[in-house]
């Protein structure tokens, strides 16, 4: 039942104006975003101990904005903790190359990943300050942001990075129009090439995740890491109803190719994972193109959540 | 058998994905143009009267027939002393059923053909590159199919195409392609069909041909299926020796879209009890031609032109009046819902339930339902993941609309100046999934007839004249004829 009301309240997020953003946003369906000190065991569920999104802002947004986020501390209630000495570092960078550099969208955190200006940064420990509340970033300027054509609007790059220790630091983003409180922005959305995450702790819980296909994709290849067995991951789109994704045990990678048709192309496709039971469980995934370049997931489905299509034949008869 | 099985359900399944909404639904191909006759109406191709003449060049060899195009032929025909047939091309005159241009013999084969015939010619070889007369199950020759010969070539076997599916365990032969070369008919003796040689299906999806699927027990029999004609992208014809008393060879039609669930059609007006194959037919089945080997001047098999005859319309509407005595016939009351075409073989299984509108419900793939009461109706069918279940969805909402009988109004104006011509429509209160309009005649003023949907009329006297229509139609199969009519007054 669970999933039959979370479908139906995502259905209400995807109208025409797609307001955001909460990260993850509530369609998704998964607790937090998670990014673990990288003195930490990768097979907690982090592999590389540092989470980067992209908001995008539309072009035409003249008002400031605020970066809110949730629990950054790493030590309190909601955390995994391990020590008392992890630190985590919040970053908001803009401006030119911010997006565009090739480096700012690679499934790993090498190179110049932390491209464009740097416009802020916090660091937080394990001490309770933040437990359970909000901490803010900003106001900003949406022109500070990278004009991105494509897009039609302004893209900031968000880096978490998990510094000293072994804690695992889960939290969220709302990127807000308001200081004090979650205001959605109209047309904005949010995206990311390598997605860490703590799934709901509840068996037959699904999340869900929004690939998008762009006319030139051939092939998608869904990597996972640390699913640890825990369920099944499928593959859902107009023309796929639920096919399996090879999925990954405790500390390994796994990875599937999947053939996009025609009707895909162009189109957002939809992971789902359907938990097996009441664990804990962070695990990292991403998705390649037959180019092995990374695909976005987006927080808010391009085009809406993506339905199977069924076609019902029916043919009248006398008794 | 059970993995013969599971091919054949793949079969059923993956056709919809490649027929899709690209190809028009059997309906359409009934009344396509405003004043449609049933001249595309593959229903009633298997009644109709068609006009059979032998082909004016039959020799004392084989001649079989390859492919028409609307003032051509091309066929095969046999040689003496060798096993191997060559091929011929004749310019026709459909009027005299004769060749007009003299004998074209071995010309390169794109100026033999319209191009839309050119690229989808497959050829029937043996091991020695011949062309290979008729198929005999009992004969151990290996024989493979053939295309795109070189246009540089005197129609040489040698330097063709291989068939995809070609196999040395197995034949295949008779391959036929629509136009888009996306999907392909051929028959083929492979080891898992229902035994002799079976017909099969390949198709193209993401550029890649589908492994040959079997049509199925309703087409295949443990006799031969051959000579599989592929007329758009859904209907075709083939011959088959499993029904006749002899085991002679019959021509019989079907559809991809539902060969699984209907027998097929037998082509009565062609068939004998001597053997009937290799047909071939332009895209509107005006004209073709088959081969045969009923009695002749000429021995052996030999070809057969047919000609699709005009409907007499004073003859038809004499014909249908015996059976129409109402102005409306019962409306069906009972439906089948069916969404087995939408199963993702690669994804996960469901469990189907449907709420049929009425407080009752069903489950499965399949379902039928009668309802007791006319009126709209709206089934949904929810789909639950077997492996999942809290995946539950509601995934198709069908109306449904059971109406209390059936019946056509006549439109036209009631008052019409004289010397003026008047259109006559039909208007129908049921939706081609309820029923299927097989034929429409019109009897004017008593003397005059015609067909179609539509007709116009020039009214030359004043005065009330009386226009009559009789529609017949298929419920399911079923034949029925409404009858209407209206008086209108020329002023």
């Amino acid at each position: 039942m669970r999933y039959i009301i979370i479908t139906f309240l995502a259905l209400n997020f995807f109208t025409s104006s797609t307001y955001g953003q909460a990260l993850p946003h509530d369609s998704e369906n998964i607790d937090y975003i998670t990014t673990f000190s990288n003195q930490s065991d990768k097979s907690y569920g982090d592999d590389d101990y540092t989470q980067t999104f992209f908001v995008v802002l539309p072009k035409t947004l003249n008002t400031p904005f605020f970066i809110r986020i949730f629990d950054p501390d790493v030590g309190g209630d909601i955390d995994k903790v391990k020590d008392n000495v992890s630190k985590t570092k919040f970053s908001v960078y803009g401006s030119k190359g911010c997006f565009t550099d090739p480096d700012a969208r690679n499934i790993d955190p090498v190179g110049n990943f932390k491209s464009g200006v740097l416009l802020t940064t916090k660091t937080f420990d394990c001490s309770p300050h933040f437990n359970n509340k909000w901490f803010v970033f900003g106001p900003f300027n949406p022109k500070e942001g990278e004009l991105v054509n494509d897009m039609d609007g302004y893209v900031f790059k968000l880096v978490c990075e998990g510094l000293t220790g072994r804690n695992g630091n889960l939290y969220r983003y709302f990127i807000s129009s308001n200081h004090d409180q979650n205001h959605a922005i109209e047309g904005a959305n949010a995206f990311t090439y390598k997605y860490t995450f703590r799934l709901v702790s509840k068996e037959n819980t699904v999340a869900f995740f929004y690939p998008f296909a762009n006319k030139d994709v051939v092939s998608l290849k869904i990597h996972t890491f640390d699913f640890d067995n825990d369920g099944s991951i499928v593959l859902y789109s107009i023309k796929k109803n639920r096919q399996k994704v090879k999925h990954s045990n405790d500390n390994e990678w796994s990875e599937s190719t999947h053939l996009i048709v025609e009707e895909e192309k162009n189109t957002t496709l939809n992971i789902q994972i359907i938990k097996k039971d009441n664990k804990e469980n962070d695990m990292v995934m991403y998705v390649t193109n037959q180019f092995n370049k990374p695909v976005p997931f987006y927080a808010i489905p391009i085009g809406g959540p993506p339905k199977y299509r069924y076609k019902v034949n029916i043919n009248y008869y006398s008794k | 058998m059970t993995r013969f099985l599971k091919l054949y359900f793949l079969f059923f399944i993956l056709i919809s994905s490649i027929l899709d909404a690209q190809i028009p639904p059997l309906d359409t191909l009934i009344m396509k143009a405003k004043n449609a006759n049933i001249a595309n109406n593959i229903f009633t191709f298997a009644t109709d009267t068609f006009e059979v003449k032998p082909f004016a060049n039959n020799s004392d060899f084989a001649e079989l027939p390859i492919g028409v195009a609307p003032n051509l032929i091309l066929f095969a025909k046999g040689q003496k002393n060798t096993l191997g047939l060559k091929i011929l091309s004749y310019s026709l005159n459909r009027e005299n059923n004769k060749n007009t241009s003299g004998i074209a013999i071995n010309a390169r084969i794109s100026k033999l053909l319209p191009v839309d015939l050119y690229p989808k010619m497959y050829l029937t070889i043996n091991d020695s590159n011949q062309l290979h007369p008729i198929i005999n199950s009992e004969l151990p020759t290996r024989l493979r199919s053939v295309y795109k010969i070189p246009d540089n070539s005197e129609i040489d076997t040698t330097t063709a195409t291989e068939f995809l599916w070609n196999n040395k365990n197995y034949n295949t032969v008779h391959a036929s392609s629509n136009a888009s070369e996306t999907i392909v008919l051929f028959s083929a003796n492979m080891i898992g069909g229902f035994g002799g040689y079976d017909l099969y299906l390949t198709h193209k999806m993401n550029g890649v041909f589908s492994q040959p699927i079997n049509l199925g027990p309703l087409i295949n029999t443990k006799f031969d299926e051959l000579h599989p004609f592929l007329l758009n992208n859904t209907r075709f014809f083939y011959a088959t020796n499993s029904s006749s008393a002899g085991h002679n060879f019959d021509l019989y039609t079907s559809s991809l879209l539902n060969c699984a669930k209907y027998k097929p059609e037998p082509l009565t007006s062609l068939n004998t009890d001597y053997n009937e194959l290799a047909f071939v037919a332009d895209a509107q089945l005006q004209y073709g031609a088959f081969a045969s080997d009923r009695p002749s001047k000429s021995f052996d098999f030999n070809i057969y032109n047919f000609f699709r005859k005009p409907v007499d319309a004073a003859l038809r509407f004499q014909q249908l009046i015996k059976f129409a005595n109402n102005q409306q016939v019962e409306s069906p009351r009972c439906i089948s819902l069916d969404v087995s075409q939408s199963i993702d073989i690669e994804g996960a299984a469901y469990t189907y339930t449907w709420d049929m509108g009425d407080g009752t419900t069903a489950q499965g793939l399949v379902v039928t339902h009668c309802y007791p009461k006319e009126g709209k109706y709206t089934a949904t069918l929810t789909a639950t993941a077997t492996e999942y279940p809290s995946i539950v969805e509601q995934v198709a909402t069908i109306p449904i609309d059971i109406k209390q009988n059936l019946s056509i109004a006549i439109n036209a104006l009631d008052t019409i100046a004289q010397q003026e011509t008047v259109e006559f429509t039909i208007e129908k209160n049921w939706t081609d999934t309820q029923a299927e309009i097989v034929s429409v005649t019109w009897k004017i003023h008593n003397k005059q007839f015609a067909t179609g949907t539509t007709t116009s009329v020039l009214f030359a006297t004043k005065g009330w004249h009386k226009v009559e229509v009789l529609v017949e139609l298929a419920i399911h199969g079923k034949r029925k004829v409404i009858y209407n009519n209206k008086k209108v007054y020329i002023k």
